[in-house]
């Protein structure tokens, strides 16, 4: 038997999926909730928060834009609470020029809905400053 | 537990579009991999070492040396290097009006400064007049702005110009200022021949990078080779170009990307002189390079060495320049704006003094250090001095002159300086594949901008420290005198351009901008009728706006 744990990481892996398959706009029609708020996240230099799928789609394009291929593999979920949790991902793609690599950890901290879908993202490069904000820490 | 959508394809999703992706290269580019990750990469992807020894060194170290002053000048372009003549230390500054960047120029050369360095004004360097509506705002504000000869005269009041040299950051519209120069001269009664110094004239960097283009590239090149021609005529002395990668550094690019598309840049410059007619020899030793200066101390260095071998290599084997002065790059360094930080604006001066050494250390021939101020604004008097007293502490206590090219012969650095080459090499080999520099500017374009998002990843997630910026910052703002410029400075402007504009002969003056559009039909040199029509009160703004009726307009579109 899986544990409920086991279950919204496995359904948390399946949203990054459609990251990996569709980008922002398979995100925006099929995970995130269209009123969405994604934080940039404090430990970001200048970094802004976007509210709106429309909005949230077209900021990662913007920041995705010199990028080839980017998958997002989630590694770990830890479940806050029934709509709240803290996911660990590695990030893997290439420069869309130069072919040069990418590979990093990334956290999102999740909100969710009842009807399926993400309604607030904020992200961190910091392990240490994501467990804080999730209050693990 | 909600649900999402399944995914309906298995393919990752591409994001950009790939360019030219070359897998069998080595990376120029740093690689995005986060803070934990413990290699050691520089901006370049270049992976450094915990130790050095002689076995990094590839074979035959003594013939990619040679002596300097000699083939292929890794050493440095002089037998002595600063042992006989320091570099020339030319603080780039102008700003506001005429006048006033005169008062600059005179405070600089009164602190010893040796040589000048003339900021413009985005009409300026736009070819448009002060009073143009498009302008409105601008005047004055990035530089000087010099509408007429009349501009160019107050500016140098005063100040011999047979006893300077100036260096003169203008592109799109350089052959118009240097013949206002030109000009000047032999009202101060100063011969052409006489006359020393730099317009940077480089129009496809222009393109790639900084933006301030006005005409398409073929156009744009036929005036940067109708100023070689001119200048081998007229003002022998003059550097003709100074083909740039500081302006690619600044948007981002990387030290090994700096090299790479500099000289691709520089093979193109060349390779039009020689399809325009001129012979490599007459106009290859007033060719000059202009580079940036970054903090990675031990990378700038072995950067200048590579670029220095490199284009020996270029010249010599690909051109068959024959003359040594045609080999030899001599370039201009300034440190990197970019590398400022708004924040804790002190620390600025540390950086700027290890960008500087850095540069010294690589046989820079000339040097501009930044203001700590200028992530704010552009630099007070008191910034601008301690720039320059950097350059002073640098040549007179630092050591880094009594010797020539100081690490030479280190395990590390010579290594860095190999991989430099065989990486540059490697992207001016693309750009070769892909036609040259002119016909592959999205291509390089597409290079910059990837390597710049690299930089703001890597600074966002910590993988590169920026001091006070990203780590140690504080939540105090440090206080710091800036300089605003003046907004009635513009209205002065404004008011004199309209009385020059007055007090002309509007008849002459017609019939030599005339003269122009019929050279610009046929495949005269322009120069011979730029300087006629600036001779009889045309504005940089008449003279370049016949040429954008006749040559159209350069659109990134």
């Amino acid at each position: 038997m899986a544990t409920a744990r086991e279950n919204s990481a496995a359904w948390i892996r399946e949203l990054y999926e459609v990251w990996n398959t569709q980008g922002p706009e398979g995100m925006r029609a099929h995970v995130w909730h269209p009123d969405i708020v994604w934080d940039e996240g404090e430990t970001f230099p200048d970094a802004s928060r976007f509210a709106g799928a429309g909005r949230v789609a077209e900021r990662l394009a913007e920041r995705l834009e010199v990028v080839d291929t980017l998958e997002v593999e989630c590694v770990d979920y830890t479940p806050l609470s029934e709509a709240r949790g803290l996911a660990e991902l590695v990030v893997r793609g290439t420069g869309a020029s130069s072919g040069a690599p990418i590979d990093f950890r990334w956290w999102h901290l999740l909100e969710l809905a009842g009807e399926g879908r993400v309604t607030a993202v904020t992200e961190f490069i910091d392990r240490d400053a994501a467990r804080r904000a999730a209050g693990l820490e | 537990m909600p649900r999402a959508a399944p995914p309906d394809s298995s393919r990752p999703v591409s994001f950009g579009t790939p360019v030219a992706v070359s897998k069998d290269t080595k990376p120029t580019i740093a690689p995005v991999v986060g803070p934990d990750d413990p290699r050691r990469i520089t901006d370049s992807g270049i992976e450094i070492e915990r130790l050095y020894t002689e076995e990094d060194v590839a074979e035959n170290l003594d013939e990619r040396l040679g002596e300097p002053g000699e083939y292929p000048f890794t050493r440095g372009v002089h037998p002595e290097m600063y042992r006989s003549r320091m570099w020339t230390m030319r603080q780039y500054a102008g700003y506001a009006t005429a006048t006033e960047t005169n008062a600059r120029f005179r405070y600089l050369l009164d602190h010893n400064a040796t040589g000048l360095s003339m900021a413009f004004d985005l009409p300026t360097q736009l070819g448009r007049d002060s009073d143009d509506p498009l302008c409105l705002g601008e005047v004055g504000r990035t530089g000087v702005a010099i509408d007429s000869i009349d501009d160019m005269r107050r500016v140098f009041d005063g100040i011999p110009l047979d006893e300077v040299t100036t260096s003169m950051t203008i592109n799109a519209p350089a052959a118009v200022l240097l013949l206002m120069y030109e000009l000047v001269g032999e009202e101060q009664g100063v011969p052409a021949e006489k006359l020393g110094g730099t317009t940077q004239n480089d129009i496809l960097k222009e393109y790639i990078a900084r933006g301030n283009f006005i005409y398409p590239p073929g156009p744009a090149m036929r005036l940067t080779t109708d100023l070689f021609a001119y200048t081998r005529e007229r003002i022998p002395r003059w550097n003709t170009i100074s083909i740039s990668g500081y302006h690619m550094r600044e948007k981002g690019c990387s030290a090994v990307q700096e090299v790479g598309f500099t000289i691709a840049n520089g093979i193109a410059y060349v390779q039009a002189a020689i399809d325009a007619g001129l012979k490599v020899d007459e106009f290859a030793p007033r060719l000059a390079f202009f580079f940036n200066g970054h903090n990675n101390v031990f990378q700038e260095v072995a950067k200048f060495r590579a670029a220095r071998r490199m284009w020996a290599k270029i010249m010599r084997e690909r051109f068959g320049a024959e003359n040594p002065k045609s080999q030899m790059i001599r370039f201009h360094t300034q440190t990197g704006g970019v590398t400022l930080a708004a924040q804790q604006p002190e620390n600025n001066i540390v950086r700027v003094a290890l960008q500087g050494f850095a540069a010294v250390c690589g046989g820079t021939q000339s040097l501009h250090t930044n203001g700590f101020d200028e992530a704010l604004a552009l630099p007070t008097e008191r910034a601008a001095r301690i720039a320059l007293r950097t350059q002073q502490i640098i040549g007179h206590e630092s050591g880094a002159t009594d010797t020539v090219d100081p690490f030479a012969g280190s395990f590390f650095v010579e290594s860095l300086t190999d991989e430099i080459e065989e990486r540059a090499q490697g992207l001016i080999d693309k750009v070769e594949e892909l036609g040259g520099s002119v016909e592959c500017i999205p291509f390089i374009r597409a290079e910059v901008e990837e390597s710049a998002w690299s930089y703001e990843e890597r600074y966002k997630q910590k993988q590169d420290v920026v001091v006070g910026v990203n780590e140690f910052v504080t939540d105090q703002i440090d206080d710091v005198e800036i300089l605003r410029v003046d907004p009635k400075s513009e209205q002065e402007q404004l008011d004199r351009l309209k009385a020059y504009k007055a007090d002309r002969d509007h008849e002459e003056l017609a019939a030599k901008l005339e003269e122009l559009r019929a050279v610009c039909q046929g495949d005269g040199n322009l120069l011979h009728p730029i300087r006629d029509a600036l001779s009889a009160d045309a504005t940089i703004g008449e003279v370049c706006g016949v040429m954008r009726e006749e040559f159209g307009e350069y659109s990134e579109a």
